[in-house]
């Protein structure tokens, strides 16, 4: 498994940080919806998208700080 | 109604068999068939093929109004060929492969169904419901003398015993009582015999609700399965469109779940939409009127068992479908077709009581199967929450650019079922390289007989079939040819088939066939059930192998033919 360098990491998460913020709220969610479409394609590996995805909902707080109507 | 289009419905009067003086038919029948829908005509058809007389009580003097299941799949076509009804099927019905999806304006999917030049059937024809009736009917017809089709008649109802069941009937104003070994129903999805018995169906219902609208249309664009996501025309709706006979087009769209369905139905708001979507096509200008509306909630649902006693359950009766891959009434042909050999067999005395368990254990895992992919479908025609929504956005707005996504919006059509774990499947198996597995239907593949190319489906009939795999005609091993000429005399009706890569066909008809394919694996020696299934498979097998996978298959406790 090939892994992300600090710097790369950094780049990555800015920019997602970014692109959130520049699709807007009302079109976050299918933003993000799409983002995972295209990683799980993209990593191609049944097993590892499924633990991704369990890891994702484990312990999400509750209410999350950025809920709708703030 | 009278007619629709060129079809014209047939009325058949309702019929009185002779009483006796406490208004009871004097003869015991066999099989006593509930609803003379596609799944109980083709039940009586498969018992018939065997010899075994059947009555069927049908509540309408004709066939269904509405074209209904419209997709017939290649394996419900190799079935209808079976029971004696595929040609007007092929003459009538119009063939397709695949279709289109698209996702507002675009063309996001174009899916083919597996074809190639091996086939003898096409994947999958439309075709009206009243259409398969009609022929099946026909079909029932040629069998005048052991299919007694009983129109106009309801079951009012029944009741058990050991070894049968006496069942209340009236017809032309009159009560009578019958007496039958064995009782299936095939009434449908409102089954009368299901509710008498206080059985229901269990499983996953669905919230998204669907209108069914029938319309003619003269339009000259092919038969393909089209889809489409937040059109233009009716934005937020997901419609879908299928081309039938006699210029008839089926149009399939959900409404909002917070809509209200009978404000829905109403023909005039139909129709607007309708509109909208025939001027997103440019076709609203050919003359084209509505003949159908009906209403769809998708649900996966099945009787815990279809096995009761003496009543059985086949079709509708024993379980629902969502519509999305046309699973209903193609499931339900594949029902009567595994019943239809076993009862016949049990019925005859060829066959333990007990092979019947096997039509439960085998049409569940059926079941389970196409729920599995139904339920999928569904998930994705009509998103059961917001998740669903979410995501099928996501992948329709990504699906232009990216193929891989694009498969998300795969229809999943129908396909033939195997049974892995069939109990009829024999024990100890060689394993082969060839496309015959143990468990699934034949697979379609040209032979050579004596009048010309045929195909492996032809082989079955009302028996079962070794069928050898050999070099040439003159390859086959003297011990093999000893056992299975044995068991040929025996009891179970067999036949032997020696499909050889060189030599000529032969003209005593069931015994060579040279193939063209050369993927055969010569050597391999298969059982093959009535119904087409593979029920083992072997190099070089016994005598005592054979005739012990034949006992197997059909839970007989001997099989005469000699030599234990």
């Amino acid at each position: 498994m090939t892994t992300l360098s600090n710097d790369e990491r950094d780049a990555l998460y800015r920019q997602c940080s970014l692109a959130i913020s520049a699709v807007g709220r009302e079109r976050e969610s299918l933003f993000l919806a799409r983002l995972a479409l295209l990683l799980m394609e993209g990593l191609g590996d049944a097993r590892r998208c499924g633990a991704a995805i369990e890891e994702a909902a484990r312990e999400l707080p509750m209410p999350s700080l950025s809920r709708e109507g703030d | 109604m009278d007619r629709i289009g060129p079809f014209v419905y047939e009325q058949h009067a309702p019929r009185l068999p002779a009483l006796d003086a406490n208004a009871r038919e004097a003869h015991r029948h066999r099989v006593v068939i509930a609803g003379g829908g596609p799944v109980g005509l083709s039940l009586a058809l498969a018992l018939a093929r065997w010899g075994v007389a059947s009555v069927v009580i049908e509540a309408d003097t004709t066939v269904c109004t509405g074209s209904r299941a419209i997709c017939i799949s290649r394996r419900s076509l190799e079935i209808l060929q079976q029971l004696g009804a595929l040609e007007g099927h092929l003459e009538k019905g119009l063939p397709w492969t695949g279709g289109r999806t698209f996702h507002g304006a675009d063309e996001i999917l174009h899916f083919t169904m597996p074809h190639d030049e091996r086939q003898k059937l096409p994947p999958m024809i439309n075709i009206q419901q009243y259409w398969i009736e009609q022929f099946l009917v026909e079909a029932a017809q040629q069998h005048a003398d052991l299919i007694d089709i009983r129109w106009g008649s309801e079951l009012t109802g029944f009741e058990q015993h050991d070894d049968g069941v006496t069942l209340a009937v009236r017809a032309a104003g009159t009560d009578y009582a019958m007496r039958a070994d064995w009782l299936v129903a095939c009434d449908g999805g409102q089954s009368f015999v299901r509710k008498q018995m206080g059985l229901k169906l269990e499983g996953t219902g669905f919230e998204g609700k669907y209108v069914i609208a029938d319309i003619t249309l003269p339009s000259p664009y092919p038969t393909e399965r089209r889809a489409w996501f937040d059109p233009p025309s009716n934005p937020g709706s997901t419609v879908l469109m299928h081309k039938q006979p006699d210029d008839l087009w089926r149009i399939d769209y959900q409404i909002p779940d917070d809509a209200d369905l009978d404000e829905a139905l109403r023909p005039e708001n139909v129709s607007a939409f309708v509109r909208r979507h025939l001027e997103m096509l440019g076709e609203a200008h050919l003359p084209w009127q509505i003949v159908w509306i009906s209403a769809y909630r998708a649900g996966a649902m099945t009787l815990p068992s279809y096995v009761h006693g003496r009543v059985l359950f086949a079709g509708n009766a024993a379980h629902a479908m969502p519509i999305f891959g046309v699973r209903g009434l193609n499931s339900g042909f594949e029902d009567a077709f595994n019943l239809g050999w076993k009862l016949a067999c049990v019925a005859r005395g060829l066959a333990g009581e007990t092979l019947l368990q096997s039509y439960d254990s085998e049409r569940l895992h059926a079941f389970h199967v196409n729920a599995g992919s139904a339920i999928k479908s569904t998930e994705f025609m009509a998103p059961p929450s917001r998740g669903f929504s979410l995501m099928r956005e996501a992948a329709l707005t990504l699906a232009h650019r990216h193929a891989d996504i694009a498969q998300l919006a795969n229809p999943r059509q129908t396909t033939a079922i195997g049974y892995p774990d069939s109990p009829l499947s024999a024990m100890a198996l060689d394993r082969f390289t060839t496309e015959l597995v143990v468990g699934d239907p034949l697979p379609e593949r040209p032979v050579r007989g004596p009048d010309g190319i045929t195909h492996l489906t032809d082989l079955v009939g009302p028996h079962f079939t070794v069928l050898v795999f050999a070099e040439g005609d003159r390859d086959i091993e003297p011990n093999l040819a000893e056992a299975s000429k044995a068991l040929e005399d025996g009891a179970l009706p067999l036949r032997i088939v020696v499909v050889a890569k060189s030599g000529e066909p032969q003209a005593d008809g069931q015994c060579l066939r040279v193939v063209d394919d050369a993927a055969t694996e010569t050597g391999a020696v298969h059982l093959i059930r009535p119904d087409g299934h593979v029920a083992g498979q072997w190099r070089s097998p016994s005598g005592a192998t054979l005739r012990e996978a034949l006992a197997q298959a059909a839970h007989a406790h001997t099989i005469s033919g000699e030599q234990a």
